[in-house]
């Protein structure tokens, strides 16, 4: 393979974005539709461009610090997937089709994808900065006009303090390593003269970058009040979006720099003085506990919704943190399956039409209004919430097979989730439904589209071993196989 | 609706289909009880619940899915899986098959055992859990799935039937995954003590919940009761370990999941004696196909457990029985249903049955031909 095919779908992205650039400039009164469209269509051609990248197991490095591996293939996708599913969920929003926020998230979607498949740490704390600043500026571009001064003055506060610690982090690579590549990182460390304190200080960094950009609490995302203000696709695809960046960063920047096969190739043994899977575990055990623990306390919903979502990749990144070669493709499974249930839960919240600004007491009686779409609400957050015969049960019952006192955690994340989704099931079928909302009937295809989703996602929750499979394929570069 | 039902039909029909051409033949014979009671619930869902809007459609044919699935699964962790997701979407369709209810969500939701249920299917999967508390697990799980329904009745305005559908889905799901769950991966250890006396404790369940559908006013509730004592009785015969008594557990499976629809909450019209005779038929009163099985389900034994425990069950089923004396309430705010087709063929089949009684041994030998090394 020629390593400039690496870049097929990013040009393609880059295109999309000078199309529409152009349509703002040149075009006519029907822009808007029109730059709607190629969008989409940009999007799915990247995405069909990056599946059939998947060709080689073998790792691909390209020019400009790029890496093509399982892994990065696996949050590519599911990062174009994303992106399709909250372009084509926009359509509908009473602030949709704005030019500003079709741009910035074209490139806030070329960023990610720039930032999980970098291989040089300081190209991807470039890439995560670009892919805050986009999609801060999405969300300004969405939210009320008097709040657009304040939400890009946060995100450049923002983006300054990733710019600090990625500069910082880069500063101790380079000290230590003498490069910031993650391969010849990965072979350095092998090394015994390696300054302990420098290599601390990295995995600290790293981990709380981690932590920062997957928004795992008490972190509250790097996103924050911006994303109450804007369109509900565009909330949960910013969330989901920097979940997947996040996860990249626990898994190429830690794991895979910090350890190595163990005998067999069925696990993970950590590298260093610090053991980095214990660290890991920490902060997922931490995310375990808080996230439906903050997403119940949450009055605002959509506040609730945004920091529920991530649950399937805190239980993703905790399975990661045992380093096991099982475990570990589940979770890169999970990865994927996450996106069809943000997908879901997206097209459910634009059925209902629900307001940006939604509480828990309006959302009391709303399935005697609308069966069908608060069904579909419910069933996608069953699925983050990782219940069978949802996929994210299969990745639990793994997890838990490992022998650790740590799996009561995960337990006890089961039994919030379980009165999270409880709770929330329970108000939609209770008395005393208000009347803020109104409520449209759906039609036959909107019907058939969202249970055809569910159905989907049923459909890989009990079919499991393909999904499994392509996850342990992703993952072989991990564990010495190429 | 006259759409709908051929589609639902066809679709039970194709995953009844596909898990039968993909099953090792050990699991045919469980895969046609399941398909029995599952289609038999569709077939006499009188109330056209299940039809009636596409959320009970999928749901149903999902619940039935997972159950066909659970059966086809190579090991127990993977059937406690599927069982776990079939008895979510049970309790969900408890949920918005509802009244509109208020009062404490834990307490009162159908989920809170549902998701118990989950709890204890992943506690299993603990390495460090002993063989003894991976089994108080599992047993745990079958009594609450047996049980769900109760959590409705706490309910303050006496919300306690949703649809008879899925009272008899609960039904079929419990009794099956209770039977096949007994007779391919019940460990070894449920034959010492403390465990073998649960032959005793099921018994004594059932009886205290026909003792509490006395303090009950709404024959609907004792209903409940009954269903959930019925999903234990056949638990009952699953321990029992004996051939026979499973055999009777496996008809009565079926029959008791097509009894619990056919009683809908329709008022009885009139003093149309059939309509009379099918509603109590539902509580296994002598002469339905229940009794029969009954009948079949307590035979003489060796052990002194069993006989004991079939003493006890005779009792909490005359409990039952006498509580309906004098009680016809139905809910009248359900319109009258006309005699059709489905109760005629309920009626047929109830009468009909009780010739099994005169060759109490038929059955047994007719089963245990066609389970042949399967069991």
């Amino acid at each position: 393979m020629n390593f400039y095919e690496l870049f097929i779908p990013h040009a393609t992205l880059l295109l999309g974005v000078f199309i529409i650039s152009a349509l703002e400039i040149w075009g006519e009164e029907d822009r808007l539709s029109h730059q709607w469209i190629v969008h989409t269509f940009v999007l799915l051609l990247a995405t069909i461009q990056q599946v059939l990248l998947y060709r080689v197991p073998s790792t691909v490095f390209g020019r400009g610090g790029l890496v093509l591996d399982g892994v990065s293939q696996t949050l590519s996708i599911s990062i174009l997937l994303l992106g399709i599913v909250v372009q084509l969920w926009r359509r509908g929003e009473y602030t949709q089709l704005t030019p500003q926020a079709n741009l910035l998230t074209l490139g806030a979607t070329l960023f990610a994808l720039f930032s999980v498949q970098s291989n040089r740490i300081f190209f991807g704390i470039l890439a995560i900065i670009g892919l805050l600043w986009a999609i801060q500026g999405a969300l300004a571009a969405e939210g009320h006009r008097k709040n657009q001064p304040a939400l890009v003055h946060s995100a450049l506060v923002r983006s300054l303090i990733i710019f600090l610690v990625g500069g910082l982090l880069s500063l101790l690579c380079f000290s230590v390593f003498t490069e910031t590549r993650i391969d010849e990182m990965q072979r350095v460390i092998a090394r015994p003269n390696l300054s302990v304190s420098g290599l601390m200080s990295i995995q600290i960094l790293t981990l709380f970058l981690g932590a920062l950009v997957m928004g795992i609490p008490p972190f509250q995302g790097l996103l924050g009040y911006s994303r109450r203000q804007t369109s509900w696709p565009l909330a949960v695809g910013a969330t989901t979006l920097l979940a997947i960046v996040g996860l990249n960063i626990f898994l190429r920047w830690v794991i895979l720099i910090f350890s190595r096969p163990n005998i067999g190739a069925l696990e993970l043994e950590a590298l260093g003085t610090i053991n980095v899977f214990l660290d890991v575990r920490i902060v997922s055990v931490v995310g375990l506990v808080l996230v439906p623990l903050l997403a119940l306390f949450n009055n605002d919903l959509k506040s609730s919704f945004l920091v529920f979502i991530l649950n399937p990749f805190v239980h993703a990144l905790f399975a990661f943190s045992f380093g096991q070669r099982e475990t570990f493709g589940f979770a890169m499974s999970q990865i994927l399956v996450s996106v069809f249930v943000m997908g879901l839960l997206i097209s459910a919240i634009e059925s209902l039409q629900l307001p940006p600004q939604f509480s828990w007491k309006e959302w009391r009686g709303m399935g005697r209004k609308d069966l069908i779409s608060s069904l579909l609400v419910i069933m996608s957050l069953v699925a983050a919430a990782g219940l069978s015969p949802f996929y994210g049960s299969i990745l639990l019952y793994k997890t838990l097979c490992i022998n650790s006192w740590f799996g009561l955690f995960l337990l006890l994340n089961v039994a919030l989730s379980g009165y999270y989704v409880m709770r929330l099931t329970a108000l939609a079928f209770q008395k005393g439904a208000t009347s803020a909302t109104r409520v449209r009937e759906l039609t036959k295809n909107q019907r058939l589209w969202g249970l055809g989703q569910l159905a989907l996602l049923i459909f890989m929750g009990i079919f499991w071993e393909s999904l499994y499979k392509y996850g342990a394929f992703s993952i072989r570069n991990f564990f010495g196989d190429i | 609706m006259r759409i709908k039902f051929p589609i639902v039909l066809i679709g039970m029909l194709i995953l009844f289909s596909a898990s039968i051409a993909l099953g090792e033949v050990s699991r045919v014979p469980w895969l046609v009880v399941c398909g029995l009671s599952f289609i038999g619930i569709f077939i006499f869902d009188t109330e056209n619940a299940i039809t009636k809007n596409i959320a009970n459609s999928t749901l149903f044919l999902t619940v039935f899915g997972l159950v066909l699935k659970s059966i086809l699964e190579p090991s127990v962790e993977y059937f406690w899986r599927d069982v776990a997701g079939a008895v979510f979407l049970i309790a969900l369709g408890f949920e918005q098959n509802s009244e509109s209810w208020d009062g404490h969500i834990l307490l009162r939701s159908m989920l809170t055992p549902a998701v118990l249920f989950f709890i204890l299917v992943m506690g299993q999967s603990l390495p460090a859990l002993p063989a003894e508390a991976t089994l108080i697990c599992s047993l745990a799980g079958i009594f609450l799935l047996a049980l769900l329904e109760l959590f409705s009745m706490l309910r303050k305005q006496g919300d306690v039937q949703t649809t008879a559908f899925m009272s008899a889905t609960r039904s079929a799901t419990s009794s099956i995954v209770s039977l096949f769950y007994c007779a391919t991966f019940l460990p070894n250890l449920i034959h010492e003590a403390p465990f073998i006396n649960i032959q005793l404790l099921v018994p004594v369940m059932g009886v205290c919940l026909a003792m509490l559908g006395f303090f009950l006013r709404k024959s609907r509730e004792r209903y409940i009761l009954f269903c959930s004592g019925w999903s234990l009785f056949i638990l009952w015969t699953a321990l029992s370990f004996e051939q026979n008594r499973i055999f009777a557990g496996i008809g009565g499976a079926v029959a008791g999941a097509w009894s619990t629809v056919i009683v809908s909450r329709a008022p009885i019209r009139g003093n149309d004696l059939r309509y009379i005779f099918l509603k109590i038929s539902g509580w296994g009163i002598p002469g339905s196909i229940l009794f029969t099985f009954i009948l079949l389900g307590l035979l003489p034994s060796t052990n002194m457990n069993l006989r004991i425990g079939s003493v006890i069950w005779l009792l909490g089923f005359f409990i039952y029985w006498s509580g309906l004396v004098g009680n016809a309430d139905s809910d009248r705010s359900t319109p009258e249903q006309s005699w059709g087709w489905r109760q005629s063929i309920a009626l047929a089949l109830t009468i009909a049955s009780t010739a099994l009684l005169s060759e109490p041994g038929m059955l047994a030998r007719a089963m245990s031909v066609w389970w042949g090394g399967g069991k």
